[in-house]
């Protein structure tokens, strides 16, 4: 389903990607970044380095928000830049939920270029990442038949 | 400094670890159809990776697991964890592209946070493919405590 720009205004939310990492998923991710940090796999040192659990990647949450932006804006839409800052910790023991915000809209000749509030929580309430982005989508008669029509 | 060539099996391998089954990362057909000269790597692969080489022996590694030729100098010893990036895409990156990067440590600051004094590292990242294109910038956070 392509993404309607005449839909989208300054407030508008992108659809939420609840995700839950697992053992199994932080342990491949580190072993195809070859991040041998063992804070991410091994309990006893993440616990020794004062945390609850093994951690979620930093960059794991960056590649989960760049999956949420692209599912939203299909294949023909473009992420121009990406960026979130670690605000707490995450672990196997929490659903995050990945939101996004439309905060700025620019309608160009041929593409419209959206500002995004990015943020994780972790069951609902704790902010475990917050960020932002920008994302270019071409205008035509899928994404905003109106304008493609004038 | 030259990275390498990277293959199409090390970036599915990264899309299949985030559950993004994008078939611009799976399948030639379809993101030619979309523009694009055949699959792309996800687009924040790159920043992603923490070695480029086969790396030390485990002999090598420091006693938290990292790898000392990635971690600047003056956090060694200490707990750290990544803090977040900033990154501008500039042009897709295609598995079969040789890539380079110049990595500097810009900033270095000591803050004090709700858990205590911590250590902020900023280091600004630029990737290049074969033909000298830009294709990704990034400036990426480490948090280090004593």
């Amino acid at each position: 389903v392509e993404i309607r720009l005449d839909r989208i205004e300054i407030g508008t939310a992108v659809p939420p990607l609840v995700w839950k990492p697992t053992r199994e998923q932080l342990f491949r991710f580190s072993a195809v970044t070859w991040n041998p940090h063992r804070i991410h796999y091994d309990r006893e040192a993440a616990i020794a380095e004062g945390h609850p659990d093994i951690l979620v990647q930093a960059h794991l949450h960056g590649a989960v928000l760049n999956r949420m932006l692209t599912d939203w804006i299909g294949p023909r839409g473009k992420v121009r830049s990406l960026s979130w800052r670690n605000r707490s910790i995450a672990t196997p023991a929490d659903t995050l939920t990945c939101s996004a915000t439309v905060v700025k809209k620019v309608q160009e000749d041929r593409h419209c270029t959206l500002w995004l509030d990015l943020v994780v929580t972790a069951d609902s309430d704790r902010l475990c990442v917050s960020g932002s982005a920008v994302v270019d989508i071409p205008i035509d008669e899928a994404t905003d038949p109106a304008i493609a029509a004038s | 400094m030259v990275l390498r060539q990277i293959s199409a099996i090390e970036t599915q391998r990264f899309a299949v670890s985030i559950d993004d089954m994008n078939p611009l990362y799976f399948d030639d057909d379809f993101a030619r159809s979309q523009g694009f000269k055949g699959i792309i790597a996800p687009p924040t692969y790159l920043a992603a990776v923490l070695g480029w080489e086969a790396g030390p022996p485990q002999s090598e590694l420091l006693s938290d697991g990292n790898n000392p030729d990635a971690v600047p100098q003056v956090l060694k010893g200490k707990k750290m964890m990544g803090g977040g990036q900033k990154l501008t895409f500039h042009a897709p990156v295609y598995p079969g592209d040789t890539l380079s990067c110049c990595r500097e440590l810009v900033d270095l600051r000591t803050k004090q946070t709700r858990s205590g004094v911590a250590t902020f590292a900023v280091s600004q990242v630029h990737f290049f493919n074969q033909d000298g294109s830009l294709v990704l910038s990034c400036e990426e956070t480490l948090i280090a405590r004593d």
